[in-house]
């Protein structure tokens, strides 16, 4: 008798083959760690901070920092801390390019256009002003606010929307966790399934 | 051992696609219809190899089981690894696609060199067989770092510092694909000799599944 792929098919041996798919599968301490590295960036005022990590969540330390401008001219260089950030003085607002080398052949990019960079800096006519510089305090006691101006409102808004929202992009950052689910790798095996069925009818056509 | 995209230049890109390309159509012609299923298990399994994560060491690395993949099928292992690349990088976003290449000839050429170099020595007594199964598992990590360090020796890094570094991150996964080998080899020599290679250079023993025959690729 020879040996045949349906081999692995016999009732005696699917036993076999199930209780090892599920021992294997149980045995997973985590199956969403893995190796793959990504790199987050997001502005807050006029800092850029970014945050890198393994897919998995271990942060990815040490890694090379680039930025690149809009052009592909390189800005500035830096290397992540322990817990993978890196922040940096923005310090172009016409798009950014920022590229995490983490050694080993992993690489990624975070591409900050400069739509994102002038949103998050407040527009473009309304520059941000440092904070002790505000006339606000005193003009809101006026009760006919005629002094305060457009640009004072928006300035308050952005700083206090800036502070409220620091937390959150934090948050996001931490969220972000695209390693495979559950999903992707039933996926995967249905696929290989799929193929080897394939595989078997064109070489079991050609034996006819 | 995923190399990302953006990395690589053009020639290595080439290389490694034409290497991963000869070997694929090496593979796929060798394997015949006894194989098929083999295949297909491997590949699921170092398809999902790579989400075990090794926890020791200083870097973020995965099983690959590329040895085991290359003792069982040989010449196959290019497309097997292949496949579960490809889907790897499709799914999960390990890798990239115009690295497959690179990636697959990183992984099987090893597969390759560890069948023939250990895999007729798994027949011979047992020091001697153990020694060859752990050094299949754990040979052809090794071997796949060098490649990986090969592949980015142009990117402008010292040759032998990347893959000093690289070989320290996966020595706990040599190891412990040596064990998987040992174990996987000792296991399938008592339940299901046939699955490993060279099993015909054996007396056939009484059993009716015993009687298996298998033409070695």
């Amino acid at each position: 008798m020879r040996s045949t792929p349906l081999d692995l098919i016999r009732p005696r041996r699917l036993y076999f083959v199930l209780v090892a798919a599920l021992l294997a599968t149980a045995g997973w301490p985590t199956p969403c760690l893995a190796h793959r590295v990504t790199i987050f960036a997001w502005v807050d005022g006029d800092t850029v901070y970014t945050q890198s990590r393994f897919s998995g969540g271990r942060a990815a330390k040490n890694g090379d920092i680039t930025v690149f401008d809009a052009g592909g001219k390189q800005l500035l260089t830096g290397k992540t801390d322990a817990a993978g950030e890196f922040s940096f003085k923005l310090p172009s607002r016409k798009g950014l390019r920022i590229v995490l080398n983490a050694g080993m052949g992993h690489r990624n990019e975070w591409v900050l256009s400069a739509d994102d960079l002038d949103r998050t800096s407040g527009g473009g006519t309304a520059e941000k002003r440092p904070a002790g510089t505000r006339p606000a305090p005193p003009l809101i006691r006026v009760p006919a606010s005629t002094a305060l101006t457009r640009e004072d409102i928006q300035s308050i808004v952005d700083e206090s929307l800036d502070k409220r929202l620091k937390p959150m992009m934090k948050l996001i950052a931490e969220l972000r966790n695209d390693s495979p689910s559950v999903s992707d790798i039933l996926g995967g095996i249905g696929y290989i399934i799929g193929l080897v069925g394939l595989a078997a009818y064109i070489q079991n056509r050609k034996r006819r | 051992m995923h190399i990302s995209e953006g990395i690589l230049s053009g020639p290595v890109l080439g290389t490694g696609m034409a290497v991963a390309a000869i070997g694929t159509a090496v593979g796929l012609k060798r394997l015949d219809y006894d194989h098929i299923a083999r295949a297909g298990v491997l590949s699921a399994a170092f398809f999902v190899a790579s989400l075990v994560h090794v926890p020791i060491g200083p870097a973020n690395v995965h099983l690959l089981l590329n040895g085991l993949v290359g003792l069982f099928l040989g010449w196959g292992a290019f497309p097997v690894i292949l496949t579960a690349l490809i889907l790897q990088a499709v799914l999960f976003q390990f890798g990239g696609i115009t690295t497959l290449g690179v990636n697959t000839a990183a992984m099987a050429v090893p597969a390759v060199i560890v069948r023939y170099a250990f895999g007729p020595l798994i027949w011979k007594r047992p020091p001697v067989a153990q020694a060859a199964a752990f050094a299949c598992g754990f040979g052809a990590v090794l071997l796949g770092a060098v490649l990986v360090g090969l592949a980015l020796i142009f990117t402008g890094q010292e040759f032998l510092e990347v893959t000093g570094i690289i070989m320290a991150a996966h020595l706990p996964v040599m190891v412990i694909e040596g064990v998987i080998t040992l174990f996987a080899v000792a296991f399938l020599k008592k339940v299901q000799p046939a699955l490993l290679p060279g099993y015909c250079a054996r007396p056939v023993d009484d059993t009716p599944e015993g009687k298996n025959e298998i033409d070695t690729p």
